[in-house]
């Protein structure tokens, strides 16, 4: 198999840790910031392991550190499922708060954000459709 | 779908973890294949092809 260093994914998730355990520090929220610190080193653990060779199938593809195109495969297709799943979910509690609560503000922001990250999520999934139109 | 790859890797005297090496594959992938779970990609089927010096059609079984 191909050597890797880490997945774009896990490059992005360690700098927004490193980032968020900074802050924290700033902040003196110590706390937080030694679970940020804790979950980079517990990321970068993982994925020493990893390209050692030393994972299953499993511990790679949740760790977004697929191998080869079985791997992709499977985690191109839980992924899916996955945004299936996101869509219903957010749509159900978004209307659970507007039909039941609908005097309770704070679940009605609550809703409203879901909504807009629904909305987000939504636009990201059309750009990635245009692009692989293009591409394929 | 149905595959030679295990009859052919036995007939070597392969390791799963020696051919998904070969190939650029995992273990498991190997074994997926063997299993008939998993259909390789064009680029993969090809390779195994190759390794094994037959031909796709040879190696897979679609109808099956």
């Amino acid at each position: 198999m191909p050597k890797r260093i880490m997945s774009v994914a896990n490059w992005a998730g360690v700098v927004i840790f490193l980032t968020a355990a900074i802050v924290f520090a700033v902040q003196e929220r110590w706390g937080l910031a030694v679970t940020m610190l804790l979950g980079v080193v517990f990321s970068i653990g993982l994925i020493w392991r990893i390209n050692r060779g030393k994972a299953g199938a499993l511990t790679r593809i949740i760790s977004l550190e697929p191998a080869d195109e079985r791997d992709r495969n499977i985690l191109a297709n839980s992924l899916v499922v996955m945004a299936y799943f996101d869509i219903f979910i957010s749509l159900l509690g978004s209307l659970i708060i507007v039909m039941f609560f609908p005097s309770n503000e704070t679940l009605e922001i609550i809703a409203q954000l879901i909504m807009l990250l629904l909305g987000l999520k939504l636009l990201a999934f059309l750009i990635a459709v245009w692009i692989y139109n293009r591409l394929m | 779908m149905q595959s030679r790859v295990r009859e052919l890797r036995l007939e070597l005297g392969v390791s799963q973890d020696k051919l998904g090496q070969a190939v650029g594959v995992s273990r498991q992938t190997i074994n997926s294949l063997e299993a008939g779970r998993y259909d390789p990609s064009l680029r993969l089927a090809v390779s195994l092809a190759r390794y094994f010096n037959t031909s796709v059609e040879e190696l897979f079984d679609v109808d099956a």
